[in-house]
């Protein structure tokens, strides 16, 4: 037996010299910064997210050895992590959809004259998710990818019930407006071929339509052209208002540094179960994150409203996903999220084969895949911290520059998804939205979980009820162990507020007596 | 944060005051959303119900879920026309402005006419046009403002996307 597992051990540790000797090709560094700075770009531009440059990228590395061109794809997949917070916080749209939660308290901190505190702190809490995600690549790939393959559509459906109950959380004290919200978007994913029969709905015959709305469309319109359009039609031609700037304090002292540790541990936490499950990604992840750290934080009552706190939760959370994501590619080649679809084909074609075969096969591969993310997260960070003080140099730019940027990178950005003029038309319309149900009280956030979440939701609920009714579901320990967090997660605050009363009632009468 | 749910005691203002830095909406106003709420409600649920399905008898098909949707957008409307009448809404949202209505209705102006001319000419001519035009309703004025910046900015875009990213513009 001990010769058993002394032999395990040296297997192991050759796997990983071996991994880790392959890197020191120079050309694989080379890769890793052509990656690292075409991804910080595209993760900064709004509507180019990282499934689409690693897309754009793959035809050009097909050429390159299999390392080499897994280094460039990977590399823009976690600097484009790190570039996209950078328009989140800067102009409240997110640059690809995993920083939608980090809007949520990182543009109101710009608003507050803290955007270099913010950028600073997200490149950092980024860094931590993203190694905490490659750390569970490494130690923990195999037995997490079997319990993501037992996840049928009763464990999705009770994962999506989950998710619904962040409504709740990210409606900002408008529980009622924030509800209808979330009901608008999941109507909205309803829109285009149904998931399970394929008849079309509320597609008004436009082809456009079919495949449902799209989504980039929809939350660069939500978010960025809302916050424009808002910005404008409650402009004062004589009042300039003040340009926000923070270049004197960028760096956060020893208590904002404090302050981030508790978030990022949670975000860590729900990024990595999150990143594992197929199909959800950095969105949920950050969204789920994000309220998570409002129940667990002291002051609830900040986030939403410039919180260090929920910045952090969310941007570790959504990093945190990649290297969950990786794990589920590698471990069962199922896709963790579109951007593993596109490296899926890639590996392929290079004669590589994701899948529980690939970790007895090619150890090595997976140890120098790690690697490549360790090092392009320490690109990325240092990339993101140097440049920091010229990106919040854009924040300088006269309104009337700012504005017009805007709206033209927005229409840009979002024709390329798909090189379409309905989409930008679409866009402009979701603007609208927006500003309408902004300017009467509705929070926007639901609706973009609501739109996430509603095609998930649908198909596997009636997916569950079709297979075995509700049986399916109350047989599921996973599924009735996620329902009661539901549960809880929705109960708790009345809780707590019930146990706080009658505890003060009870202070009371004895101080009485 | 626009407005809350929690609502605020009209005993606890004097006449005319206002919570700090918000404006209470009217009840009219706030029962007119509700309302609004409860009609979308309503239509959906008669858009579901004419949506063409193959097989009809169907439990669980592909009217199910928005008719569920639409039953609760309607349930949501009659609450929000509740709270309207039982509680006041406050919004933190600044005023809307006459110069930035105009301002919003010539953007929205200039980018119908920008999405018809990108048909026609070239992307980079047109998108110099829009965003001078867009700096313009802005208040931007002289060289700098209407010709510098959008040359500038056009060939940003143009070096993105068109060369970098090969998107056909």
């Amino acid at each position: 037996m001990g010769d058993i597992r002394s032999a395990l051990a040296g297997t192991a540790v050759n796997a990983v010299t071996e991994g880790l000797s392959a890197l020191l090709d120079p050309s694989i560094g080379v890769c890793l910064l052509v990656g690292v700075l075409l991804g910080t770009l595209v993760g900064a531009v709004p509507g180019i997210t990282a499934a689409m440059a690693v897309a754009l990228a793959a035809g050009f590395t097909l050429t390159l050895e299999p390392l080499q061109g897994l280094s460039v794809l990977l590399s823009i997949y976690v600097a484009a992590q790190f570039g996209d917070r950078v328009p989140s916080i800067l102009i409240n749209t997110p640059g690809t959809p995993a920083s939608i939660a980090t809007t949520f308290d990182g543009f109101p901190m710009a608003k507050q004259g803290r955007a270099g505190i913010a950028l600073t702190s997200s490149a950092l809490v980024s860094a931590v998710g993203s190694v905490v995600g490659i750390c569970i690549l490494i130690f923990a790939a195999q037995p997490i990818a079997s319990i993501a393959l037992r996840f049928g559509p009763a464990e999705m459906f009770a994962l999506v019930v989950f998710g619904m109950t962040m409504m709740i959380g990210v409606s900002g004290g408008r529980v009622v407006k924030g509800l209808f919200a979330g009901i608008l978007g999941l109507l909205l994913g309803t829109v285009g071929r149904d998931p399970i029969t394929g008849d079309g709905r509320f597609t008004f015959g436009l082809n456009e339509l079919s495949s449902g709305i799209p989504f980039i469309a929809a939350i660069v319109g939500l978010f960025g052209i809302a916050e424009v359009f808002n910005q404008m039609i409650s402009r004062h031609p004589t009042i300039v208002p003040a340009p926000i700037t923070q270049l004197g304090k960028w760096w956060p002292n020893r208590a904002e540094r404090r302050e981030l540790v508790k978030p990022a541990l949670i975000g860590s936490g729900v990024g990595a179960v999150v990143g594992v499950v197929p199909a959800a990604g950095g969105d949920i992840a950050g969204i789920v994150s994000w309220d998570q750290a409002r129940r667990a934080s002291k002051t609830p009552e900040k986030f939403g409203k410039g919180s260090l706190e929920g910045l952090a939760a969310a941007d570790t959370a959504s990093t945190a996903t990649m290297g969950g994501s990786l794990t589920t590619t590698l471990a069962l080649g199922v896709p963790g999220d579109a951007v593993m679809a596109v490296m899926i084909g890639s590996m392929v074609i290079w004669g590589l084969q994701p899948g529980p075969a690939l970790f007895v096969d090619s150890p090595d591969l997976v140890y120098s895949l790690a690697a490549i993310m360790l090092l392009a997260t320490f690109a990325a960070l240092a990339l993101a911290l140097v440049r920091m003080r010229g990106v919040i140099k854009l924040l300088d730019l006269p309104q009337k520059y700012l504005w017009a940027v805007i709206i033209t990178f927005c229409m840009v950005g979002t024709y390329a998804v798909q090189n379409s003029a309905f989409d930008v038309g679409l866009m402009l319309v979701f603007g609208l939205l927006g500003l309408a149900l902004r300017r009467n009280g509705f929070p926007a956030g639901p609706l973009v979980l609501g739109l996430i979440l509603g095609p998930l939701a649908e198909s596997n609920i009636r997916r569950a009820f079709l297979i075995d009714g509700a049986a399916s579901i109350y047989t599921s320990g996973i599924a009735v162990a996620l329902l009661v967090l539901s549960a809880l997660a929705v109960l708790g605050p009345y809780i707590r507020t019930g146990l706080k009363k009658g505890s003060r009632r009870g202070a009371g009468e004895r101080a009485d007596a | 944060m626009t407005t809350q749910d929690i609502g605020v005691s009209t005993d606890d203002l004097p006449a005319n005051a206002q919570p700090s830095g918000r404006r209470p909406n009217s009840r009219v106003y706030e029962v007119g959303i509700g309302l609004a709420v409860v009609l979308l409600g309503a239509a959906v649920y008669v858009m579901t119900n004419r949506i063409d399905v193959a097989r009809e008898g169907q439990s669980f098909g592909p009217r199910w879920w928005p008719t569920a949707l639409a039953v609760s957008m309607v349930v949501i409307g009659m609450i929000l026309i509740v709270q309207a009448v039982i509680s006041r809404i406050v919004s933190d949202e600044p005023p809307i402005t006459k110069s930035g209505t105009f301002a919003l209705a010539a953007t929205l102006a200039l980018i119908a006419v920008y999405g018809i001319a990108w048909q026609y000419f070239d992307f980079r001519v047109v998108t110099v046009v829009l965003l001078a035009g867009l700096t313009a309703i802005s208040g931007g004025r002289g060289i700098k403002a209407l010709a510098v910046f959008p040359v500038i900015t056009t060939v940003i875009l143009w070096a993105i996307f068109g060369l970098l990213l090969q998107v056909p513009l």
